[in-house]
């Protein structure tokens, strides 16, 4: 698995129908094998009082309960919308899903990784993980932002916070990567979402269920 | 009188408790400070009106008013800036901001104080003007209210050019000219008086589904008490004035909405409403019109874009209603009024609509049809960014060219990518002018 330099990045940025990473404000933006992403407008800050534990368990016995299963996804985040110019303040300890500014679309021969710029992360702004971005992916990326530090941290929508690297991928069956990818034609990410922690463990979780 | 007048200054008073219960809430993008400030500015004016009422008329038109603060007031704890389409807002204030001004003591062209809300559905689209100031300092409260089940359909809200002409024709500053394109250019033939448009209605020459619709009226309506019994015939001839300013503002973008909108409100596009003229007349003026102001020009056939262009436009066409009684006005009139809109708005830019060139279109439409925002990015074959200013308007108008050549292409996504892109556009222009 290779990664993209910073020309290799450019070439497939300049191909119609392949990589594309839009609007690119600055040429500060572009590094030696990386594209850094600016946060977006959207914050999504988990509610303490929106449910009592993050338990998959009972997440998957309310799938089935439109009411019960929406009010959970409703009210696990308090949205705000951060029009440019103002600002969003992280404190210690929380967790916050933003989107990028960016809109990223990945061609079926490449895979994104997102992880925190490190001038950030001295400052304790942390994105939790690395972000794997799958192929044909498209759509903002979630970031989620974690304040390891002991200060509160302003963020301002448009602050250059993460950086993506590209790998190209090797495939045994293009054919059918392809067909699969071709499935998800019209799914795309315009804003973060609560992760679905539960889904395809239904054999592990099924027995400790409770209503 | 004293009980009423008693009763009424302790209305002010809670309407002051309600107020600052607001602040609360944070609403709208901007300070809460301006609007504030306002509201205050008009419950002291409201509060001194009501203690010096001389008699029981005065005190009423005092109540009048009350009554509207106190709605404007109770509006504001149903809205929050993540209630409606904040880079839309953005783009319609920059118009409102330019052409809503009065002059006040504080200084000539003193913008309107624009607030915006979402509520309901299909049929909120709405810009309430402040009937009146308290006085001459104060600035015009401007009340935007978008639908919100609509929060993402930005193409759709295309249709707020229409609610923008009811606020300039409120504006002091543009009444007279307003209300002057009405009198030389609408009231004239089919519009010359309220009997002339009441005998087109109830002429023989009238399609068979109009004099349906006139049967299914109550028995008591008769073409000699259309107008002002009811139908408001100055109503109307304001309406038709205010479809006009919605095309030169958002141009084709308006005409789609307006043909997508009121055919889904009034499927059989047939009759009228009290304040409102036949919807199948609105359409067919503003199909003559968006011809006459040059919207519908055609690229070379061997431009990329010269299909999904004439698709576009073909399937606006499907909207006419083609029986002769439907078209009200002559070309010569629509062109007079709108050459007397375009002078008025060309007056404060960026109000008026700019028809984009060509490259600029088939820069934007590609972008759509492949799934991205489009907006004014691009990367050139030597590896340099480029980067323009890309009004908002071409946006809507490429996201319903491509509405109607990818009809597979959900219409919800289509919307939100234009969404994302005139936010996209706001941060762009915010990196060009740093």
């Amino acid at each position: 698995m290779a990664a993209l330099s910073r020309s290799s990045i450019l070439a497939r940025l300049k191909l119609p129908d392949d990589l594309v990473i839009s609007p690119i404000l600055s040429d500060s933006q572009l590094g030696d094998s990386s594209i850094d992403l600016r946060m977006g407008t959207v914050a999504l800050v988990a509610r303490a009082g929106g449910q009592p534990t993050v338990d998959p368990a009972v997440q998957l016995s309310v799938n089935n309960d439109v009411h019960a299963s929406t009010e959970r996804r409703e009210q696990k985040h308090e949205r705000f919308d951060v029009p440019f110019g103002h600002s969003f303040l992280l404190h210690p300890g929380s967790l916050l899903l933003v989107p990028t500014l960016e809109w990223v679309k990945i061609p079926a021969d490449l895979q994104g990784v997102v992880t925190a710029r490190s001038s950030w992360a001295r400052e304790g702004l942390n994105i939790a993980t690395a972000t794997i971005i799958n192929p044909g992916y498209q759509g903002i990326v979630t970031l989620e932002l974690a304040n390891f530090g002991e200060i509160p941290i302003k963020l301002y929508p448009g602050l250059r916070i993460a950086q993506i690297a590209f790998y190209e991928l090797r495939s045994d069956n293009p054919k059918a990567d392809k067909s699969y990818l071709d499935q998800s034609q019209f799914k795309m990410s315009f804003e973060p979402q609560a992760g679905k922690i539960a889904d395809g463990d239904d054999k592990f979780l099924l027995n400790h269920a409770s209503p | 009188m004293a009980v009423a007048q008693e009763f009424l200054l302790q209305e002010c008073k809670n309407l002051r408790d309600l107020l600052n219960k607001t602040l609360r809430y944070k609403y709208e993008s901007a300070d809460s400070r301006i609007f504030y400030g306002e509201c205050s500015a008009r419950l002291a004016s409201l509060e001194k009106a009501i203690g010096n009422a001389a008699d029981l008329a005065a005190l009423g038109q005092e109540v009048i008013y009350l009554n509207e603060l106190a709605n404007l007031i109770c509006r504001l704890e149903r809205s929050s800036i993540s209630e409606h389409s904040w880079p839309f807002v953005h783009e319609l204030k920059r118009i409102a901001s330019a052409i809503c001004t009065e002059d006040t003591l504080a200084g000539a062209n003193t913008p309107n104080q624009i607030y915006v809300l979402a509520d309901g559905g299909l049929d909120t689209y709405r810009i309430h003007p402040e009937s009146r100031r308290p006085a001459y300092t104060q600035k015009r409260l401007l009340t935007i209210v978008f639908p919100k089940s609509l929060k993402h359909f930005v193409l759709l809200h295309s249709i707020l050019g229409h609610e923008l002409g009811h606020a300039i024709w409120r504006c002091s500053k543009h009444k007279r000219e307003m209300r002057d394109q009405v009198e030389k250019h609408i009231k004239e033939g089919v519009f010359a008086s309220p009997d002339a448009t009441a005998t087109h209605i109830y002429s023989s020459v009238a399609p068979l589904n109009e004099k349906g619709f006139l049967k299914a009226c109550p028995a008591s309506m008769k073409q000699g008490n259309l107008f002002p019994n009811y139908a408001n015939w100055e109503a109307w001839c304001e309406e038709i004035l205010c479809d006009l300013v919605g095309l030169v503002i958002f141009g084709p973008s308006f005409v789609a909405s307006e043909c997508e909108l009121l055919t889904s409100m009034n499927p059989s596009m047939t009759g009228f409403g009290p304040g409102h003229p036949p919807t199948a007349w609105r359409l067919n003026y503003l199909l003559d019109g968006a011809k006459i102001l040059g919207y519908d020009a055609r690229p070379p056939d061997a431009h990329p874009l010269r299909a999904d262009i004439d698709t576009f436009w073909a399937h606006l066409e499907t909207f006419r209603s083609t029986d002769p009684w439907y078209s009200v006005f002559t070309g010569n009139q629509l062109q007079r009024a709108l050459s007397g809109m375009k002078t008025l708005l060309s007056r404060y830019p960026p109000t008026e609509y700019l028809v984009p060139t060509f490259d600029r279109l088939q820069h934007l439409v590609p972008m759509l049809k492949r799934q991205i925002p489009p907006v004014g990015f691009g990367i050139a074959n030597d590896g340099s960014r480029t980067r323009e200013n890309v009004d908002f308007r071409h946006i809507l108008f490429s996201g319903w060219i491509t509405k109607t050549s990818q009809p597979a292409m959900p219409v919800d996504i289509i919307n939100k990518l234009c969404e994302q892109a005139i936010m996209q556009q706001i941060a762009i222009n915010i990196a060009e002018s740093a």
